[in-house]
């Protein structure tokens, strides 16, 4: 089966007074149909910007998508024009935000915005797009939706909120989601919630969704395949399973310990990453996260790591995959403990 | 609402007793009289009882209760300067004219303003957006009584256009707008320009963006309502200003409205001229701000929640 969303070696760079940042370097993905991918990484890694980029919503003034190609249904979406992105954007690509209290328009009714969407692609009449929107309201499990429809955001608590963000982005009945974050914002208990409201429409819709987040937690929960990325790049990716509890790359296997784990006995301590991602106004010549790495060896520094294969879905670029890497044994013994 | 808006009356009746007050003071803290240059000429018992006529002889408190006594009855007594007119006729001969020009005026302001910032704000940081702000600098720099004459030398003598002053026909008044449109429409535009940029920062044009929309919809859907809040707060007063006449305009195009008695009522210590000027004015300004307030709530639900119903 054709994948749904294939993306080639993308890159965005952003022009700034201190020079250009590259903030996405030669990111490779794919999405079937039907199915979660997760992409996770520290603040400031690209996700975002990568979340924007297949969006077509990259500042055109400061920003651009440099090269690599985005192909949505075999369509190349990275030479579209303004218009035709408008096309797409909504009614084939839907978009959750991360933060519900400043997603929504403060001085518009929830169901209007809700609405707009529906009137702009599906050429609905006013009264369609609010019949529309309520039974939309309902889905997401928002009960009194004529009430409800009536109300403006800051009437509605922050899940709630969030829900009709999620109407928002499912309107047109997109074939992909992208959600941005969708529950940092929440309270944990919330945040659960919107993770199976998610997953349940997924189900119904057979939306696919790209799912950025920087918490393995909800990755744990939704997601189907994984995707690491580090500076701008993507280290390492896989399905799930391979990437909880197989993973090969250093950066993968410093996020997952310092996550807090219940099963762990009491004398298990969390391990920070130590030091702060590169900057990318130069990124390194070398792998990006050598500076960090425990088990770096010199030529981590002096040249990028290619992709080695797992199994047809399992990737990470990390020398100490290299046959000839001398700790790689003991290396990934020691990854394997820990997260048998 | 109906609830909040019986309060706000009363606080501005409070309000502009409070003003009348002050005024009535100060006026009669300013040394001199109506008739202190006449009594030099004219023999002691005319001037007493001109003074008497104006009710001048009585003590200041008594004085004080008599005007408050009129105003309560919409009359603002009468004109020491004009013997024929009192002050209710004044305004309502002068009125007319500096609130057609002053509407005319604030709506030009507005409308361009609003144009103008939005443009310089989507259009950030290029051709556009310089050309705008350096004209708005400009605008707000140059003051009426230099736009004036200069638009009455180019488009009335030069170019013959437009009459050159005077008050009539709709073309007579086109000068007049335009020379007092132009300042408040640079400051509005500086002031929509900066709330718009904060504006499109915000997640939620993001959030209009990723439905699909267009620039232009997204502007006026989503940016505009947001935009116009910080502005309000500054058209209220203009509004007022504009409607009430203002002097150097008017006495440029040789328009009849209040300006005029505004500035010669305090020349000729005219007590109930500048009293009742006042009390116009502050009634109008008082009443714009109501009405601002009023649509602060319409264009801000959270505005309501908050602060209504109690």
């Amino acid at each position: 089966m054709k994948p749904l969303l294939e993306v080639d070696q993308l890159r965005v760079s952003f022009r700034t007074y201190g020079g250009e940042v590259q903030a996405v370097r030669g990111v490779s993905f794919s999405v079937r149909e039907g199915e979660t991918l997760a992409i996770v990484g520290e603040s400031g890694c690209g996700k975002s910007v990568t979340a924007r980029a297949l969006m077509g919503m990259i500042p055109p003034r400061s920003g651009q998508v440099k090269s690599g190609s985005i192909r949505f249904r075999g369509r190349e979406l990275t030479r579209l024009t303004k218009q035709e992105w408008q096309q797409i954007r909504g009614s084939q690509i839907g978009m959750i935000f991360q933060d519900p209290m400043t997603s929504l328009n403060p001085t518009m009714k929830i169901g209007t915005q809700i609405a707009e969407g529906l009137i702009k692609h599906r050429k609905q009449t006013k009264a369609e797009a609010k019949e529309e929107t309520l039974k939309l309201l309902e889905r997401v499990g928002i009960p009194e939706a004529a009430r409800r429809y009536e109300q403006y955001p800051h009437e509605l608590s922050g899940g709630m909120r969030q829900r009709v963000g999620i109407a928002m982005a499912l309107a047109c009945h997109p074939e992909l989601i992208i959600a941005d974050e969708p529950t940092t914002a929440l309270d944990v208990t919330i945040q659960a919630q919107i993770l199976r409201l998610m997953k349940e429409l997924q189900q119904q819709l057979n939306t696919s969704i790209i799912l950025i987040t920087h918490d393995l937690g909800v990755v744990a929960e939704v997601a189907d395949h994984v995707t690491v990325m580090y500076a701008g790049a993507v280290v390492e990716s896989g399905r799930a399973e391979e990437i909880f509890d197989n993973p090969r790359h250093p950066y993968t296997q410093g996020l997952l310990q310092s996550v807090p784990r219940l099963a762990a006995g009491k004398k298990e301590r969390l391990v920070p990453i130590e030091g702060t991602p590169p900057d990318l106004f130069r990124p390194p010549a070398g792998c990006p996260f050598a500076a960090r790495c425990r088990f770096a060896m010199e030529i981590c520094l002096a040249h990028m790591p290619p992709a080695e294969s797992f199994s047809d879905s399992h990737e990470a670029s990390c020398w100490l995959n290299d046959p000839r890497a001398p700790k790689a044994e003991a290396w990934i013994a020691a990854g394997r403990e820990t997260y048998a | 609402m109906l609830h909040y808006a019986v309060k706000r009356g009363f606080l501005m009746l409070v309000t502009l007793w409070i003003i009348v007050t002050v005024t009535f003071v100060i006026m009669h803290l300013i040394p001199g009289d109506p008739f202190a240059s006449d009594a030099k000429m004219l023999p002691e018992e005319v001037v007493k009882n001109m003074r008497a006529q104006y009710n001048l002889d009585e003590p200041i408190p008594m004085q004080y209760l008599l005007y408050l006594k009129g105003l309560v009855q919409f009359d603002l007594g009468p004109s020491i300067q004009s013997k024929t007119r009192d002050v209710n006729t004044l305004i309502a001969e002068g009125f007319p004219a500096s609130a057609v020009l002053g509407l005319q005026a604030f709506l030009v302001a507005l409308a361009g303003g609003i144009t103008v910032g939005i443009v310089a704000a989507l259009y950030q940081n290029r051709a556009l957006d310089f050309l705008s702000m350096f004209a708005a600098i400009v605008g707000i720099s140059v003051p009426s009584f230099i736009l004036a004459p200069l638009l009455i030398k180019y488009m009335a003598v030069k170019w013959e256009l437009l009459p050159v002053a005077a008050w009539g026909s709709w073309e007579h008044s086109v000068l007049p707008t335009l020379a007092l449109a132009i300042g408040p429409l640079a400051i509005i535009a500086r002031f929509v320009r900066a709330s718009m940029l904060e504006v499109w920062q915000q997640e939620y044009i993001s959030t209009a963006e990723a439905k699909g929309l267009g620039t232009f919809s997204i502007v006026v859907r989503h940016g505009m309502r947001n935009t116009i809040l910080p502005v309000l707060t500054f058209v209220g007063p203009l509004f007022a200003n504009l409607m009430t006449g203002t002097f150097v305009v008017e006495k440029i195009f040789a328009i009849p409205g209040l300006g005029k008695y505004f500035v010669e009522s305090i020349f000729n210590r005219d007590y109930p001229v500048i009293l009742g000027m006042t009390v116009f004015y502050s009634f109008v300004l008082i009443f714009t701000l109501y009405i601002i307030d009023l649509l602060y709530r319409v264009i801000d639900p959270r505005i309501r929640l908050t602060s209504g119903g109690r």
